[in-house]
């Protein structure tokens, strides 16, 4: 390779600052969150660096590849590349590292060796997150699907909150059980396809001719997985304990990043190896997205604590993002990629500024121990007013245009999906502003005791992703110009007649 | 004092009706007929009227400003478009060119119709508001007064359809997600604890009951081999 290998420097190098963290000597512990920033900030750098090594007219042709045989007697490779769609999760993902380790800078308090053990896992969990939206070898992807569980795992089950350990351990097993399906997929795909030692490269896995029968069981197999990530109903029930029980830096990266690898899946694998199993598959799906949507948003309404409702809503934002990409339009399925990426910032930002809310009341997570709270912190609840507008897709910031483009194309194929799904905006409005109301509107309460706004540290935190909120709120194109082409591919592998071949060309011309 | 302020408001409210008119000669357009009470604002005066305690003054209105706004606003509005017959044309640009349609009635008898209507207005308030008494207590009203009043009970219409049954549907589907769908799951976690259970005490820690079963799976393994054989 005469390139600079950026995918592999993208892995190696948060891998790299765990290691150094891990190693600093007695007296330098003390500085271990300042070395893990450094770290994720020249991570940041590295991926504005790769991010001009990538030709954005070509944006559905997968670029930075690196193909290298790993275990040639499995057939297993190593080989990273990045479509428009991947590179944009992954900057998401490296994006919020830093973000995430900002704003738990005093979750530890004064304990400075778990401080060093939580940025350690927090740059592991980096480092997997981008492998694992570059990964372009099935086995790889798998490896990874798995590995990125155990720094999860501790963070959620070491500095976690009450019932941490419940929730790890429920994670853990939900994810695991998919794991487990998604494995004998992932084998029976290697004798489906050409075999030999680069038998698991997506490319050479891609436009095959598997037998329906065996193809479905595939399809099955690697959806299982998927849905338990995603998570869809009814198999979400690991999220909001989870949420609940992780700090909520933790829970961006689990919610924000981690979930997407499930719908990141869809596409990449199920749509893409498994075309005509989707298309057979599309009612049962299209009908849990809706039933996801629904039901998340319905359950985050009558939810008492923050953390809870918040995982709730990303139910029911995931179940958008599945509605998008089984409708198989490129309006949809831009849609759906483009939540993707509002979707983490979005999250992020209520996970965070909640966060600041806790802190500031003795760890407590119940909304209703909070209440008139912008007359004593007017700047967390200005931001968290931002926030909590565009977990209901607020025209302005960026969630509404994916949650638009969604329902346009879902209309486009499926209109009683679209419409059933429909009254989730109004669920939306519900949860999000009575959420906001119970905590930060009614009269002052008398807490006896002084409450800072927003420090330095935290405005430094929420700027980025409100300025991410409100910029793809009115420039969406700067993301779509790279989804649409990715999407676009993706969806010429499925052979579904495409209802809307000639508003596809019209779409691309926004 | 006040009354005759009132009266005075309908008045200038009609005149604006009437610069209007008097602006517009070959347009159609509907007289501004003042309103049914002298405060401009029917809906909010029956608010205050409904939520006054006994003996709170009615009339303690900002009349002071009220006035003055009108004339800025409205009839010093009326009187600038009609400098250069600029009313015709100014909200062109958003509304675009329409035709002038010929006056249904002559322009003297929709003049004077007009005047004749705000007197009549006028005359019809001072005798409502102005000419009677202000009652203590609020009048009971018809039906309608009491609805209005109410908001045409659209609070209790939306609590007993949507906000009751809503509340009472989301704290279900709480509990059926804790007991049927996450019950799902915790069920098999402890039907697995439950076989854990049993199935340890097959580890008793006695040499013999291991001998037991090493003899018992021999025995199974001979039938199985000698019936597979054969």
């Amino acid at each position: 390779m005469t390139e600079f290998p950026w995918l592999t420097a993208l892995i190696v190098l948060p891998l790299v600052g765990a290691a150094v963290v891990w190693a600093l000597p007695g007296a330098a512990r003390r500085r271990a969150r300042e070395v893990a920033l450094g770290f994720a900030l020249v991570e940041v750098g590295l991926l504005v660096a790769a991010f001009t090594q990538f030709d954005v007219a070509q944006a559905w042709r997968h670029q930075l590849l690196e193909t290298r045989p790993w275990i040639p007697q499995l057939g297993v490779s190593y080989a990273v590349g990045v479509d428009g769609l991947g590179l944009l999760l992954i900057a998401l993902s490296v994006l919020l590292v830093p973000l995430v380790l900002l704003a738990a800078w005093r979750e530890q308090g004064d304990d400075h060796g778990r401080a060093r053990h939580y940025a350690a896992l927090i740059l592991v969990t980096a480092a997997f997150m981008v492998a694992v939206f570059a990964a372009r070898d099935v086995f790889f992807f798998y490896l990874l699907f798995e590995a990125m569980l155990i720094p999860v795992y501790f963070l959620i089950g070491s500095f976690g909150g009450a019932h941490r350990r419940y929730a790890a351990i429920k994670f853990l097993l939900f994810s695991l059980l998919g794991g487990l399906i998604m494995l004998v997929a992932v084998i029976a795909l290697y004798f489906v396809g050409p075999g030999g030692s680069d038998g698991f490269l997506v490319s050479s896995l891609t436009g095959l001719d598997i037998d329906a029968s065996t193809e479905k069981w595939l399809f099955v197999g690697f959806f299982i997985a998927f849905a338990i990530k995603a998570p869809m109903w009814p198999v979400h029930t690991w999220l909001p304990d989870a949420a609940s029980a992780a700090k909520p830096a933790t829970a961006v990266l689990l919610v924000g990043v981690l979930d997407k690898v499930g719908t990141y899946g869809m596409i990449r694998f199920c749509l893409q190896l498994f075309p005509e199993a989707s298309a057979w598959a599309t009612p049962v799906v299209i009908t849990l997205a809706v039933i996801s949507i629904l039901y998340g948003a319905m359950l985050a309404i009558a939810q008492t604590d923050f953390m809870r409702l918040i995982a709730f809503t990303s139910v029911s934002h995931f179940g958008f993002i599945v509605l998008g990409i089984f409708a198989m339009t490129s309006v949809g399925g831009g849609g759906a990629a483009l939540y993707m990426v509002n979707h983490g910032f979005s999250t992020a930002a209520l996970f965070l500024i909640v966060g600041m809310l806790i802190y500031r009341n003795y760890g407590s997570q119940q909304i209703g121990d909070f209440g008139g709270w912008q007359r004593i912190t007017p700047g967390v609840a200005g931001v968290f007013l931002v926030a909590c507008l565009s977990a209901l897709s607020l025209p302005g910031l960026s969630t509404f245009v994916s949650e638009f483009l969604v329902f346009v194309g879902t209309y486009q194929r499926y209109p009683v999906a679209a419409l059933v799904a429909l009254p989730a905006v109004v669920l939306a409005s519900i949860y999000a502003l009575w959420m906001y109301k119970r905590s930060m509107t009614g009269p002052r309460p008398d807490l006896g005791r002084f409450v800072p706004d927003l420090s330095l540290r935290e405005k430094v935190v929420v700027a980025p992703l409100i300025i991410a909120l409100l910029g793809l709120g009115f420039f969406p194109k700067l993301a779509l110009d790279v989804i649409d082409p990715a999407v676009q591919q993706t969806l010429t592998h499925v052979d579904v007649e495409d209802v809307s071949a000639p508003q596809a060309t019209s779409g691309s011309e926004r | 004092m006040r009354r005759l302020l009132k009266v005075l408001l309908v008045v200038l409210v009609g005149l604006l009706g009437y610069g209007v008119g008097l602006a517009q000669p070959h347009v159609l357009r509907p007289p501004l007929v003042p309103g049914q009470d002298a405060a401009g604002d029917p809906a909010e005066t029956a608010k205050v009227v409904a939520g006054a305690p006994p003996g709170f003054e009615v009339y303690s209105g900002d009349d002071g400003c009220t006035l003055p706004l009108l004339a800025v606003g409205s009839v010093a509005l009326g009187g600038l478009l009609s400098i250069g017959g600029v009313f015709t044309t100014w909200l062109e640009p958003v509304v675009g060119h329409t035709e002038h349609a010929d006056p249904v009635l002559p322009i003297p008898v929709i003049m004077a119709s007009t005047l004749v209507l705000v007197l009549l207005g006028a005359f019809l308030a001072w005798r409502q508001y102005a000419a009677s008494t202000v009652p203590e207590v609020a009048p009971a009203g018809s039906a309608l007064t009491r609805a209005a009043r109410r908001d045409l009970y659209q609070d209790e219409v939306n609590d007993a359809v949507l906000v009751g049954p809503g509340a009472y549907l989301t704290r279900s589907l709480v509990y059926g997600d804790r007991q049927v769908v996450d019950g799902a799951v915790t069920g098999v976690a402890h039907v697995t604890v439950g076989i854990a259970e049993r199935v340890r005490k097959l580890q008793n820690g006695y040499v013999r009951s291991y001998a037991a079963t090493m003899l018992a799976g021999a025995v199974v393994l001979l039938v199985v081999v000698l019936v597979t054989r054969i």
